[in-house]
């Protein structure tokens, strides 16, 4: 079996030295540099050996973990992140996966998880345990509208189709009457007609109700 | 002097001359008329005295020439020694001289060849009747006879006891008589007593008379008398009701003015909450009390708007009456001012709100990073120290489940500073994390609409966290107290403004309390600070809070 190469970003010197004396306890893990920021990580990938997997950081000065995530997707598709990280708030982690990495672990994981986890990596999948893969999906994104209206408009387009007042959508979808003028208007603006009875007409035409 | 006063003096000073002046020709004209009237009466009754007195004569003197034979009888010629005048010639005499008992006596004498041959004696009898005759003449009118002598040959009717030839009466009509200057008028008579006279003489043969037709003035007198204090008390009636009419009259004048007077003094003394007087008759009076009224309005309206001034109520408005009212433009300058001021202070006070938040804030961020960034790998690094150690495996498993129970505790403490996700991720997202945390640690239905911009987002930092900490203390609020089982929070962004709508189905609140309460202050500073609006609406069961924050910097 290969040595598995690895790369420890993290601007801790004594959390890096911490991680690098845990992963080099096992005999088939090898760490290849440690460094402090983004900027140091990407000149040692420029110039030494590729690593298979990178432990990274995402809260380090100069270059952060999401530019680096980003970096290497373009750059060096070979290497494999996993974010090392305190937060564990959903986003970082539904961000990481965004950005690539194929890992997920908070810095107070037990020594074996992170193990696991570089091997399952290194193996070809992904590591995001059940309790971050939770909080991930909380937070995705949600599937973006392809239609030119944002789903606001939308739906106020169709209770204005149905003939509700002003008032009456502001108080269906919680939100101030004001707002639903905006839209309106905001909507008036997009489709490039004068009044709703236009609007509704266009809409109906463009098949966005 | 007041008006009043005056007009009254002017009034009746008029009317004095004009009733005097009236009353004076008037009586004038009255008193002319009245002695022409008299004394014309009594020429004409002196001269039909004469006539009959001259026709008597006449025809006794006839039937004497005819009938005189034997008269010289009864006559003792002796006592025409005693006339003083001698009898030369036949003619008429005058024989009151030598009669008895002092009576007009008329003698008769025919004398031939220097004798006298017949002689005849008249008495006063028939004379005296026609004399006495008194139609017309009032209660003092006599008709009387002197002779040359002045003696009066018919007898007086006042001094009835003396003898006509005893009383002397050389008045100055007697004279004029004989002087044959006939003017009537009025003169004193034999009794010293003024009296209207007219007279003529008589010349009949050798008697030569003045016969006298007199009235006294006094009677005649009487009804101008009567007429004079008529007039007299008419003239004072007239000026009394003068007085009375003007007294009521200028009233009309004097009682506005005086109503004028003492409200322009209230008006002196501050006191603008006054009734104008009431209309009145007069276009003048009235056109003043419409400028006093104008000018009472215009002072008041200044005065309740200096007073609003004063209470700081300074979107009250009040429009100058011109360039030259000093007052209005000095009060709208004054509110101006007030307004600059305020402005000025509210500024500074929101600067200074601002720069205390914004300096909480980025303590806190400080903070959080520092326990985060900081102590949380410190507390990583500890737990791989702990993980290296050669030592009991429950031991370390203990340790570790410390470090790991403190690494979450710096996480909760991070997160109640300022969630790391706000700066790297935004509000949207933050807070989406948060209402799935509400939505999974309670029984609320919380739903979060984030339409905030995923490009080109005007949201900065600030504003991020104000929107989260909103958000957050809207949420606290509506699970701690409001008893809510239904939250929505919808965050839109458009080009120029952000608008923040919640809304939750609690016991809903009281608007005008709820402001005090803190949380709620903080939420209002924090609008105020970014320009924004926020306005609250609660009844139970729908309560909502809109809020909007401007974009226009960035």
């Amino acid at each position: 079996m290969n040595k598995i190469n690895l790369i420890v970003a993290d601007d801790h010197q004594l959390f890096r030295d911490g991680l690098t004396a845990l992963l080099n306890k096992h005999p088939f893990l090898n760490v290849l540099a440690t460094v402090e920021d983004g900027l140091e990580l990407m000149n040692t990938l420029k110039k030494e050996t590729l690593p298979d997997i990178l432990l990274l950081d995402l809260s380090m000065p100069n270059m952060n973990g999401f530019e680096v995530l980003k970096n290497i997707r373009k750059k060096y598709k070979t290497v494999k992140a996993i974010a090392i990280s305190m937060h564990d708030d959903g986003n970082y982690i539904a961000r990481c996966a965004e950005y690539g990495a194929f890992g997920y672990l908070l810095k107070n994981t037990d020594e074996t998880e992170v193990i696991d986890a570089i091997k399952q990596v290194y193996n070809g999948g992904k590591y995001y345990n059940q309790d971050l893969s939770r909080k991930m999906i909380d937070s995705m994104a949600e599937v973006k509208s392809v239609r030119k209206l944002t789903k606001k408009e939308a739906e106020i387009l169709e209770f204005l189709s149905k003939g509700f007042t002003t008032k009456e959508i502001a108080s269906k979808l919680y939100v101030s009457t004001r707002t639903v003028e905006t839209h309106r208007s905001n909507m008036l603006k997009k489709l490039e007609v004068k009044n709703t009875v236009e609007l509704i007409n266009k809409a109906t035409t463009l098949s966005l109700i | 002097m007041s008006i009043k006063t005056w007009i009254i003096i002017i009034i009746n000073s008029l009317l004095f001359v004009v009733v005097i002046a009236l009353s004076t020709s008037f009586y004038n004209q009255f008193e002319k008329t009245l002695n022409e009237k008299i004394l014309s009466q009594l020429s004409s009754i002196e001269r039909l005295k004469r006539v009959q007195i001259e026709k008597y004569l006449d025809t006794e003197w006839n039937r004497f020439q005819y009938n005189s034979k034997d008269s010289i009888r009864d006559f003792n010629l002796s006592r025409l020694q005693n006339l003083p005048f001698k009898i030369k010639t036949t003619g008429i005499y005058d024989f009151t001289p030598i009669s008895k008992n002092g009576n007009l006596l008329i003698g008769l004498i025919k004398v031939e060849n220097n004798k006298i041959v017949s002689l005849k004696t008249l008495s006063n009898k028939y004379v005296q009747q026609i004399l006495l005759e008194r139609t017309g003449m009032g209660q003092s009118g006599e008709t009387y006879l002197v002779g040359q002598d002045y003696k009066l040959r018919s007898a007086s009717r006042f001094l009835t006891n003396q003898a006509p030839y005893s009383i002397t009466a050389k008045t100055k009509s007697v004279q004029n008589a004989f002087q044959s200057v006939f003017k009537t008028g009025i003169y004193k008579d034999y009794r010293n007593v003024w009296v209207y006279s007219t007279y003529n003489t008589i010349k009949i043969s050798n008697l030569h008379w003045a016969i006298l037709s007199e009235m006294d003035v006094e009677e005649v007198m009487q009804p101008l008398q009567t007429m004079q204090l008529k007039l007299l008390i008419i003239a004072c009636s007239i000026l009394v009701i003068a007085l009375l009419l003007g007294n009521y009259f200028t009233q009309f004048l004097s009682r506005p003015l005086k109503t004028m007077e003492t409200q322009l003094l209230a008006m002196a003394n501050g006191n603008y909450n006054i009734n104008m007087g009431k209309k009145t008759h007069f276009k003048e009076i009235n056109d003043i009390l419409k400028a006093l009224n104008s000018l009472k309005e215009s002072l008041t309206k200044a005065i309740s708007f200096s007073h609003e001034v004063g209470e700081m109520k300074l979107d009250s408005n009040y429009q100058p009456k011109s360039k030259a009212d000093v007052l209005g433009n000095s009060l709208v300058k004054m509110k101006d001012k007030l307004i600059e001021y305020q402005t000025k202070v509210a500024q500074a006070n929101t600067n200074k709100k601002r720069i205390l938040i914004e300096g909480q804030e980025t303590e806190r961020k400080r903070l959080a990073q520092e326990l985060h960034d900081g102590i949380g790998p410190l507390l990583t690094s500890l737990r791989f120290f702990v993980e290296n150690m050669n030592i009991d495996l429950d031991e370390k498993d203990k340790m570790k489940a410390l470090i790991d129970h403190t690494i979450a505790e710096i996480r909760r403490m991070t997160y109640a500073l300022m969630p790391p996700s706000l700066i790297d991720f935004g509000v949207g997202e933050t807070l989406k994390t948060f209402v799935k945390l509400i939505s999974n640690t309670t029984q609320i239905d919380i739903d979060f609409n984030n339409s905030i911009k995923t490009k080109n987002s005007k949201i900065n930092t600030n504003i991020a966290i104000s929107v989260f900490r909103i958000s957050q203390e809207l949420i606290n609020n509506s699970v701690k107290h409001a008893n809510a089982s239904k939250i929505r929070i919808s965050i839109t962004e458009f080009d120029n403004y952000l608008s923040i709508y919640y809304f939750d189905d609690g016991i809903g609140y009281d608007t005008e309390k709820v402001k005090l309460g803190s949380g709620i202050l903080n939420i209002k500073e924090r609008v105020e600070i970014l320009d924004g609006l926020i306005s609250f609406e609660s009844e139970p069961e729908n309560s909502n809070v809109e809020i909007e924050i401007p974009l226009t910097h960035e």
